[in-house]
This record gives structure tokens, C-alpha cells and sequence, in this order.
């Protein structure tokens, strides 16, 4: 009984060092590094809400996403727009593709040329670890906040390369206490603009079916230059 | 002596002397259509635009790029609207439609008929409902249709509701609303075209879009600089290719005439002797090869020129809609003298080699 107990309140201390709130900048990164590893994928319902500058104006488009990690380094999305302007995102590798449902289309996209900005907009988000963090943002204003009210651990990123700096001012990235996966992310844009992600819902590593990345079979493609 | 030699040489074999001649004459054309094409795209575009009637052009900023679609928010068009010298704002959405030269355009037609005057209909009339199409003169011949019959554009099928003539604007024009929620872009436009109390104030209300704060990274051109930008664009990448044809022009040009002239030089190894123990020296032995060998990159040329037009008739009967293609005078000396100097080029060998032939071994030659 008392072995019992003393597992108990092991695994309990155990668990709640895991989930323990992050109290610096490296103890956020050590986590993110530590949940990097065991990353193999994630689904999460997102809402995005775009504000424009020039005009005062906010635009709210909401689904989910998948992503899961193909290989070393190597991570696919799919990002599932429902509404009014329904369209899917799928990104692999250098290619983005684009599937409008309205007109049965796939709009395939070199992303080559913007691998490097996609590389390091992406390290943003989920399965990202503590050290490409580092490498790509310069970290600061590490605070405790609550996002849909949980407890986040929220920092603001400036993008190092200036390939990055050139578009983005500055990422504002509130990361989940809970598994330590982004539950928002804002950027700044350049001219004013912002985007604000809002992730709820999140399952890590969750199954998914075999063909969960894929668009319509029978869409007709078309290569956008 | 020496032309009259060339000519009977040309003669003597002219099955020989027209297949190098059309050989030669080839990477003229091609080099030729790829130049009109570019042009001819080109041209066509900034006459379209002009047609529109505006007098400034809005694009997107460059934080549009992550949306894919490329737009901005509908609102944008009230707001430019309202700006002092604005007489009135047309929100725009454009759709690539299956090949990277044809667009289909989302217009409101009121305010399209009150910036640019209208479409002139050849047939037909506006739109009458949500399923409606209007195309161009082209856009119909190329596609054998006429109004009233279903086309399959975006991967589904529309009513013709109007043929126009060619030149305004667009060659596939659906109601806006329709495009924007086809395309995902329901709330949000791919450009904006601005026509002002007076065109005189164009710079004045660049400047003050751009100060306003928010507005800072929007391209914003008067369509005289968005035209002239449009001219100085390579579309899909024309320019890449035509140098690309260039350097096979070069290599066929060149090889075409190597050959034909070896051939000729071994044919003529005897006549070669005869020459020669005549008194005939290197160089005039020399001078004969390359003078039938620039007769024959001549003859190329200008089949090739004369080529250029049969393929603009071709293109201009086949996918008038798709491309466009001008004759570019300025290119035929630019085309011939690379095709000619390959030519020359390729001729050189075998002309050395015939110039520097023993007499008495040319006349016991078989």
C-alpha cells in the first residue's frame, strides 16, 4: 500500500516536472527540444484571423490541420479551410499545392525559391524544437499568460535571417504548457499586417488514416509559376 | 567564275541544297517565333490594360504572398474610392485558366461599362445570370462556339451569354461575385484599377495612397508605368527560351552546314583536282566552299523569315486566344546573322580541308 502510494506520488511529481511552467528561455527551448523528439504528428482545429492595416479590416477563417514528420527535418502539412472561401493547403517538401473545391482544381506551386523562409516559418509551429528556435529567432519577453484558459508560456520571436526579417517584423509564439505545442502564434508583418493562429483541439502524435494528406484523386493540376 | 561555280554546284545537287536550306532555315523561325511571341503577348497585354480606361493600378502587398490566392479584402475598393480625384474604384479577380497566357477576369459590368466604355458585343449581350460567360471574338473562334452554347471553363460549364471584340481587357470575363466564390476569394479582389477626375493628378494620388499609413508596401503604378513594366515582363519565361533556341540555332546551323559542305567536298574531290591543276589556289577553293555555304545559310534565312510568317497565320488560326505573335522586323538581321555566322562557322572545316588537297591525288581519286 505505502509502495502504492510513494509510485503514486512519484509518477504524480514526475508528471507535473514534465508540465511544470517554463521559468527561462532555455528551460522553454529544453522542453521544446524534449517534445521535439517524440514528435511524429499532429491534428488541431486553427482559426486564423487576418487583419489589414491600410483598411482597419479583420477576417476570420477557420478548420484544421494535420502535420506529421516524413523524415529527419522533413515535415508535411495539410490545412483544411472550411466557409465561405473552403480551400486545402497541402505542403511537402518544396511543393505547395492548393486545392479549390468550387472548381475541382489543384494549383501545384515550386516553393524552392521560398524553401528557406517556409523552413524557418514553419520551425514555428508544431514539432519544432527548442534548438531551431534559437537558431532562426532571437527570444525575448518570456511571460505567463492563458490562451482559450490554459496557461501558456508566451515569448517574441524576431526572425534572424533577414530573408525572414525582410517580410516579418516580429512573431509573438504562445506555447502550451499542457504539450508543449503552440496554442497561438501572431506575425507581424512588415506593412502593418497580422496574422493571429489560434490552435485548439490538439492531439499529438494522434493515428490518422494512410490517405489523411491527401487531395481529390481526380482534381485537375495545374502548375502555377 | 566563283559565283557561277557556286551556282552550278547548288544545282548540281538539289535535293542536297533545299534540305540544307530548310534545315538552316529552321532555327531562324523558331528564334523569330519566340521573339513575336513575346512581343506580340506583350503588346497585347498592355493594350488590354490600357483599354480599361483606368489611370492607376493597386496590387496586393507582399504580405499577400502567404494567402496563395494573392488577394486583398473587398474593402479596399470603398476606401481607394473615397480618396480626393478618385472618380471611381474597380475591384478586380483574376484566374489563370489551364495554360499560363489565358486569365479569366471577375468584373462588376456596371462599373467595368462605366470606367472603360464597355465591351463591344459582336454577339450576344451582359450577363444574365450566375452562369454566364463572356468572351472575346478570339476566345469563341478558337474554342468553336458561339452564344448560347455551353463551354467548359475552370472545370465546369458556362452559358456564352456575350461574344465582344477583341482588346478589352479580357478575353473571359464572369461576374465578380461569381469568380471570387469559384476561386476562394469571396471578400477579396486581385487588383484595383483607379480612374481620376483628371489624369493630371495621377502622381499626386499615388503619393497620397502611399503616405497614408498601411499602404506603404501596396505596388501602386499609373498605367502608364504598369504598362511600361508589363514590357519590360518575360511571360512565361520566353526570354529564357528563346536563348536556348539561339544556341540550337547556332549548333544546327553549324552542323547542317558541316555536313552538307564535307559531303560536297568528298563529292568533289575530283572537280577539286581539276581546279587546282588549273591554277585554281587554297584560298579560291576556300572562297567557293564558304560562298556556297553562305548561299545556302541565305536561301535558310530567308525561308526561314518567310517561315515566321506562315507560323504567325498558323497561331493566329489555331489558338488565337492563347498566343499572340508579331513579325518583329528588328529580329530578322538578328535571327540571320547568328544562323549565317554558325553557318560559316560549320563550313570552315571542310573548306580548309578541300583547300589544302593535292592536285594529283584529287585526280586519282574514285
Amino acid at each position: 500500500m505505502n509502495r502504492s502510494l510513494a509510485l503514486r506520488a512519484a509518477l504524480t511529481l514526475l508528471a507535473a516536472a514534465e508540465c511544470a511552467p517554463a521559468q527561462s528561455v532555455d528551460q522553454l527551448l529544453a522542453r521544446l527540444d524534449q517534445a521535439a523528439v517524440t514528435f511524429r504528428g499532429a491534428k488541431a482545429d486553427i482559426r486564423r484571423t487576418s487583419y489589414t492595416a491600410s483598411i482597419g479590416h479583420t477576417d476570420v477563417e477557420s478548420g484544421f490541420m494535420l502535420v506529421r514528420r516524413a523524415g529527419p527535418g522533413k515535415l508535411e502539412f495539410l490545412i483544411d479551410i472550411a466557409g465561405d472561401n473552403a480551400n486545402v493547403l497541402a505542403i511537402r517538401g518544396q511543393t505547395v499545392e492548393h486545392y479549390l473545391p468550387a472548381i475541382d482544381e489543384i494549383q501545384v506551386y515550386d516553393f524552392k525559391k521560398y524553401r528557406d523562409l517556409a523552413q524557418k516559418l514553419l520551425a514555428l509551429g508544431f514539432g519544432m524544437s527548442g534548438r531551431d528556435l534559437a537558431a532562426n529567432y532571437a527570444i525575448s519577453n518570456l511571460r505567463r499568460e492563458r490562451v482559450g484558459g490554459r496557461p501558456v508560456a508566451a515569448v517574441d520571436l524576431a526572425p534572424k535571417s533577414q530573408d525572414v526579417a525582410e517580410r516579418l517584423k516580429k512573431v509573438e509564439l504562445w506555447i502550451s504548457d499542457e504539450a508543449a505545442a503552440p496554442a497561438q502564434q501572431k506575425l507581424y508583418f512588415r506593412d502593418g499586417n497580422t496574422w493571429t493562429i489560434e490552435y485548439s483541439n490538439v492531439q499529438l502524435n494522434p493515428k490518422l488514416p494512410s490517405g489523411a494528406f491527401d487531395l481529390p484523386k481526380g482534381a485537375k493540376r495545374v502548375k502555377v509559376q | 567564275m566563283t559565283s557561277r561555280l557556286v551556282l552550278e554546284n547548288l544545282r548540281h545537287k538539289p535535293a542536297r541544297t533545299l534540305l540544307s536550306v530548310l534545315l538552316i532555315g529552321v532555327p531562324v523561325t523558331l528564334i523569330l517565333c519566340l521573339v513575336g511571341l513575346s512581343h506580340g503577348m506583350m503588346d497585347e497585354t498592355v493594350r488590354r490594360t490600357r483599354s480599361i480606361g483606368a489611370d492607376i493600378n493597386v496590387r496586393p502587398p507582399g504580405s499577400s504572398m502567404f494567402t496563395l490566392g494573392g488577394g486583398m479584402p473587398s474593402e479596399v475598393v470603398a476606401v481607394l474610392s473615397r480618396m480626393p480625384h478618385v472618380k471611381m474604384a474597380m475591384g478586380v479577380v483574376n484566374q489563370s485558366v489551364g495554360s499560363l497566357t489565358l486569365f479569366a477576369t471577375g468584373i462588376d459590368l456596371q462599373q467595368f461599362t462605366a470606367m472603360s466604355g464597355g465591351f463591344t458585343y459582336l454577339h450576344g449581350g451582359p450577363f444574365q445570370g450566375p452562369d454566364d460567360v463572356i468572351v472575346d471574338e478570339y476566345y469563341a473562334s478558337q474554342k468553336h462556339k458561339s452564344v448560347g452554347d455551353s463551354i467548359e471553363i475552370l472545370n465546369r460549364n458556362w452559358r456564352i451569354c456575350g461574344i465582344v471584340e477583341n482588346g478589352k481587357f479580357t478575353r473571359i470575363a464572369f461576374p465578380l461575385e461569381v469568380l471570387q466564390r469559384k476561386t476562394g476569394n469571396v471578400g477579396r479582389v486581385s487588383q484595383v484599377y483607379l480612374k481620376l477626375d483628371d489624369p493630371a493628378n495621377t502622381e499626386a494620388v499615388i503619393r497620397s495612397i502611399k503616405s497614408q499609413p498601411g499602404w506603404e508596401d501596396y505596388p501602386v503604378y499609373s498605367i502608364e508605368e504598369f504598362t511600361s513594366l508589363l514590357g519590360t515582363s518575360d511571360p512565361g519565361g520566353l526570354k529564357a527560351f528563346t536563348a536556348v533556341v539561339m544556341g540550337i540555332g547556332v549548333v544546327i546551323g553549324f552542323l547542317v552546314a558541316y555536313l552538307s559542305m564535307y559531303m560536297a567536298v568528298l563529292q568533289r574531290t575530283r572537280e577539286i583536282g581539276i581546279l587546282k591543276s588549273l591554277g585554281a589556289s587554297s584560298g579560291f577553293i576556300l572562297g567557293v566552299i564558304l560562298a556556297e555555304a553562305a548561299a545556302q545559310g541565305l536561301g535558310g534565312c530567308a525561308l526561314g523569315i518567310a517561315l515566321s510568317f506562315g507560323a504567325r497565320w498558323l497561331i493566329h488560326f489555331m489558338v488565337p486566344a492563347s498566343l499572340t505573335m508579331e513579325i518583329v522586323h528588328g529580329w530578322w538581321p538578328v535571327a540571320s546573322a547568328i544562323v549565317l555566322a554558325a553557318t560559316l562557322f560549320g563550313a570552315l572545316y571542310p573548306g580548309l580541308g578541300a583547300a589544302r588537297q593535292d592536285p594529283i591525288e584529287a585526280l586519282a581519286y574514285e
